[in-house]
């Protein structure tokens, strides 16, 4: 305990230089910046700024510090336009827009801004105290998950998908369905066969997920929007802006749930900030069934899945420092970052390289501050962006998302793959399917299969060994009672 | 509810070719036990039961389209913009699709001619020379 | 003026001086280097940093930009330089050894490696098998009989599909073991990183990884590496693993990175690309560079890198035959 405060100290030392603090600055702003930006994620900005600091010869601990500060800051920065235009910036805002835009609509976006901007900091902060104290034990933990235990936690969060909806379940469980098999699509890893790809090379790879966002949310939105040109529906700017202190409470339970949930995730190498943020907001809606408004407002909506989201985002630091294993591309890069630098990351990194891991470590501490200091006064800015005229606002949005498709990939194929998306998001739209779903489905079908066939290939094929670990069996019972929940409780009324 | 019976047989359509096409993929030897097919031939067939639940039993009505020319017209734009991307640059053609979206939206010509121009020239100094993601020249000598 | 310069460009020929425009007059213009992959992947990282130390030292004129062009995992980009940019001579495109397994097994369509010119490798970081650090494996050779014992007993996991660069590497120790490296038991997962933790969490028992990632865990004693899969020892931390051929198995795995041009790429641009790359290799600054981007030396460039190339490609077309990844024609 002693010990690890005298390193942090030591860490501190090394963030709290003038230099480091702003280049911490520098990566928040950065990374905020990069989270509104829809095509471009934090693995491409780290990729593009790493060439800049070896140019500018940056001492590796600073190298660090500016490029984890645009990793977490983009975890500030994606529920921006989830929240007022019902567009995620990051896969993981995804679930932002769930209340985040019903706020929003009532008035109320500068509260949503600004209790997303309080849970980021909360799950944040929170779980750099606990990869400060525990890091090490946690990594041990996190690789002893194995692909079963994953089968069983994505199993669980698939349960709770049900709770998304506000439809039919048969709208529900089809656009989760369709969101699978459009992940599916591309080169089997197990097997190497090609599988709906339907003889196009450019599908060989899958469909990039900002393809599918941009298209389902930004494209999906505008063609809805611009059947009636201009309804200034959002645009209340002004009376019942601020969040008030009474809500601040109100959401802090959730908070710290989805901070437990959030960074025991992130830990883990093979799940990440989406998993994160769809499980903490589902569980948040189940656990307070018929209690709030989920889906037209609910603050508690909001803060989870950005709590959540950075919380994670911390979390697969962990196993990155603590082990030298990247848990997501993003901290691979990170990883990268450290070899060019001709450290090797690895179990020892503590012990060589003190400075660099603990000044890390202290500048998350830094960083989530200034990150909080920047962007509660932009609340108001932010919110500002939805008194722009629609006739200025969506053209810049639309043409900012093709830009950012274009300039990832060159391929014209992607701009027609995210218009084809764009149209479906609108139908989808129009016939009350719910998008979320397809998107949960996205993301974690082919992580279900994969643990599935891993689990199944170690155990050649006995499928009980999807419940041998105590973990495994404790998830699959809260999966069989997230089911049977929604069926108790419509036999509980019946009765009443 | 003709909305739900359409999209319900959507549902049973993807999900029929989805289960075909996976349950003819031609495996050169199993790596795994479970192999690349029954994973997604389970999926589809949750869709087509999806689907079919939709088909019988329908409840929501398509919302009816407001302005019905504007949706087709603003596809028809970024269509145009897709393959008009290279041969044109990005400028152009990123002016182009800016100025019939703030059209749409109800803009003044010139207004939507000055958003178009801005928001062409911002993208590509913030994609071009900032982020150094390289992007189509096309016709303008740059 | 324009003949004491042509007259200039004569008499350097035979040095071709740095800095100075080559012997054949080419001078790249708004040169590029195609990422197949997205800003962050591994071919971009070669691209960025590799086009940016050719600049720095003078080799190159002028900057060369990287254009990222991910898609059916390298089949976009060497599409899109055969349909659009057939004799463009100021384009490179990043590869690896894994390009040449996509090209072995089909994966490229039509295109293989007749289709460009290769210009030359940048490095080679180099193939490792790994067992945890209380495995029941010392060496190869143990692996070699556990394979003999069991063959499907030994859970293998890496990142990468079957018929990928990991999945290769320990296909040939089934091979040379006499086993079918079919009745393998393999896992794939999602990057080198998830692989490494299934090992040290005890769900798999070999990863066959790249000698650059693997280096912390070596360090800290987690991980036993038993060959290195490299004509000779590795520098630095690895230099007391043995390679594969010291302990009798023939097996060599550089995992190479360098570039390719068009495949009618005029001779006077693909001299002066060639020229650059072999600058660079010399010059001694870039030793450094190289590491830093996890890479060993390995330098081969222009025709006898081509043939290389080839080489290699038609026996990972045999292998994958030969294994039954793809059907034989």
């Amino acid at each position: 305990m002693m010990e690890t405060l005298s390193a942090l100290g030591g860490g501190f030392a090394v963030a709290l230089t003038p230099f480091n603090i702003m280049l911490a600055l520098v990566g928040c702003i950065v990374g905020t910046a990069i989270g509104v930006l829809p095509g471009i994620g934090p693995l491409n900005a780290i990729a593009l700024l790493l060439p800049f600091c070896l140019a500018l010869r940056l001492p590796p601990e600073s190298a660090l510090i500016l490029l984890a500060a645009v990793y977490y800051g983009s975890g500030y920065g994606g529920r921006i336009t989830a929240i007022l235009l019902n567009m995620p910036g990051e896969p993981s805002a995804v679930l932002t827009t769930l209340d985040g835009h019903p706020l929003a609509k009532q008035g109320r976006g500068g509260a949503a801004l600004a209790i997303s901007g309080i849970g980021s900091f909360v799950g944040a902060t929170l779980s750099v105290v606990a990869m400060t104290f525990m890091s090490v034990p946690l990594a041990k933990i996190a690789v002893a998950f194995s692909p079963a235990d994953y089968v069983a936690l994505i199993a669980f969060a698939l349960s709770l998908l049900g709770a998304v909806g506000g439809v039919s379940a048969p709208k529900a469980w089809g656009a989760g369905c369709f969101g699978i098999m459009l992940a599916l699509i591309g080169v089997d890893s197990g097997t190497g066969v090609e599988r709906f790809t339907f003889g196009s090379l450019e599908m060989l790879g899958g469909i990039d997920f900002t393809v599918l966002a941009i298209g389902l949310f930004a494209i999906g939105e505008i063609l809805l929007l611009v059947e009636t040109t201009m309804r200034a529906e959002a645009a209340k700017i002004g009376g019942g802006q601020r969040l008030t202190a009474k809500e601040l409470v109100f959401c802090l339970p959730a908070m710290m749930r989805a901070t437990g949930i959030g960074f025991v995730i992130g830990v883990l190498p093979g799940a990440g900030a989406s998993v994160a943020s769809a499980l903490s907001y589902t569980a948040e809606k189940r656990i307070n069934e018929g209690n709030g408004k989920f889906g037209q407002g609910d603050m508690r909506g909001v803060a989870a899945p950005e709590t959540a989201d950075n919380a994670a985002q911390i979390g697969n630091l962990v196993p990155m420092l603590s082990l030298g294993i990247p848990g997501s591309g993003t901290t691979a890069v990170l990883l990268g970052a450290l070899l060019m630098y001709n450290i090797t990351p690895g179990p020892l990194l503590f012990e060589q390289k003190p400075e660099v891991a603990w000044g890390l470590i202290a500048s998350m501490y830094v960083g989530n501050v200034l990150l909080l200091a920047l962007n509660l006064p932009l609340v108001g800015v932010f919110a500002r962006l939805l008194s722009v005229p629609a006739s200025v606002l969506y053209p810049g949005v639309l043409a900012l998302s093709f830009a950012g498709v274009y300039a990832a990939s060159n391929s014209a194929f992607d701009l027609i793959m995210s218009v084809v998306f764009g149209v479906l998001g609108w139908l989808f739209r129009k016939m009350d399917i719910p998008l979320v779903p397809i998107v949960l489905g996205f993301v974690l079908g082919r992580m279900l299969e994969d643990n599935l066939r891993r689990a199944l290939a170690l155990s050649d094929g006995a499928v009980s060994a999807l419940v041998e670990s105590p973990v495994s069996i404790g998830l699959w019972v809260l999966t069989v009672g997230a089911l049977l929940w929604p069926l108790f409780l419509a036999f509980r009324k019946g009765r009443a | 509810m003709i909305a739900d019976r359409l999209l319900g047989l959507g549902f049973v359509l993807v999900g029929a070719v989805a289960a075909w096409s996976a349950w003819n993929l031609v495996v050169p030897f199993a790596a795994d036990p479970l192999g690349p097919t029954p994973f997604p031939v389970t999926v589809a067939l949750i869709l087509m039961v999806c689907g079919g639940l939709l088909v019988i039993n329908p409840t929501h009505r398509f919302e009816p389209i407001e302005r019905k020319f504007a949706p087709p017209l603003m596809v028809v734009a970024m269509l145009a913009y897709a393959l008009l991307m290279e041969p044109l640059g990005f400028m152009p053609a990123t002016a182009l699709l800016a100025l019939a979206i703030a059209l749409l939206f109800g803009a003044r010509i010139l207004f939507a001619a000055a958003v178009a121009v801005i928001t062409a020239v911002t993208l590509w100094v913030l994609f071009d020379k900032i982020l150094d993601l390289p992007l189509p020249k096309g016709i303008l000598p740059l | 003026m324009q003949r004491r310069s042509v007259i200039a460009a004569a008499t350097a020929l035979p040095f071709s001086a740095p800095g100075l425009v080559s012997a054949q007059g080419f001078t790249p213009q708004n040169p590029e280097c195609i990422a197949p992959a997205a800003p962050g992947g591994g071919f971009d990282i070669t691209c960025r940093l590799t086009t940016r130390v050719l600049q720095e030292t003078g080799i190159s004129p002028v900057p060369i930009r990287t254009q990222n062009m991910p898609g059916g995992i390298g089949a976009v980009a060497i599409n899109n330089i055969n349909a659009q940019r057939r004799s463009d001579p100021n384009v490179i495109v990043a590869f690896s050894t894994g390009s040449w397994l996509n090209m072995a097994q089909g994966r490229f369509g039509r295109f293989g490696e007749n289709d460009v010119r290769w210009i030359g490798a940048i490095g080679a970081d180099y193939g490792v098998i790994c067992v945890k650090r209380d495995s029941p494996f010392n060496n190869l050779q143990d692996l070699m009989n556990g394979f003999r014992q069991n063959v499907a007993g030994i859970p293998v996991g890496s990142s990468g599909a079957v018929g990928s660069q990991d999945w290769t590497k320990v296909a040939l120790v089934a091979r040379a073991a006499g086993q079918d490296p079919r009745r393998m038991r393999y896992v794939p997962f999602e990057g080198g990183g998830a692989a490494m933790a299934a090992l040290l969490g005890g769900h798999i028992q070999v990863f066959p990884g790249d000698a650059s990632e693997i280096r912390g865990q070596y360090e800290a004693r987690e991980i036993k590496i038993l060959a290195v899969l490299s004509p000779n020892r590795l520098p630095g931390v690895l230099a007391d693993v043995p390679t594969a051929k010291e302990q009798g198995v023939n097996i060599e795995w550089p995992i190479v990175r360098g570039f390719y041009g068009p495949p009618q790429m005029p001779d006077a641009a693909y001299t002066w690309w060639v020229d650059a790359i072999r600058r660079l290799q010399a010059h001694p600054n870039w030793a450094e560079q190289r590491n830093a981007q996890g890479l060993f030396e390995f330098n081969m460039v222009g025709e006898e890198f081509s043939a290389f190339a080839k080489a290699r490609t038609a026996e990972y077309r045999q292998l994958a035959r030969d294994v039954g990844i793809v059907p034989a024609q």
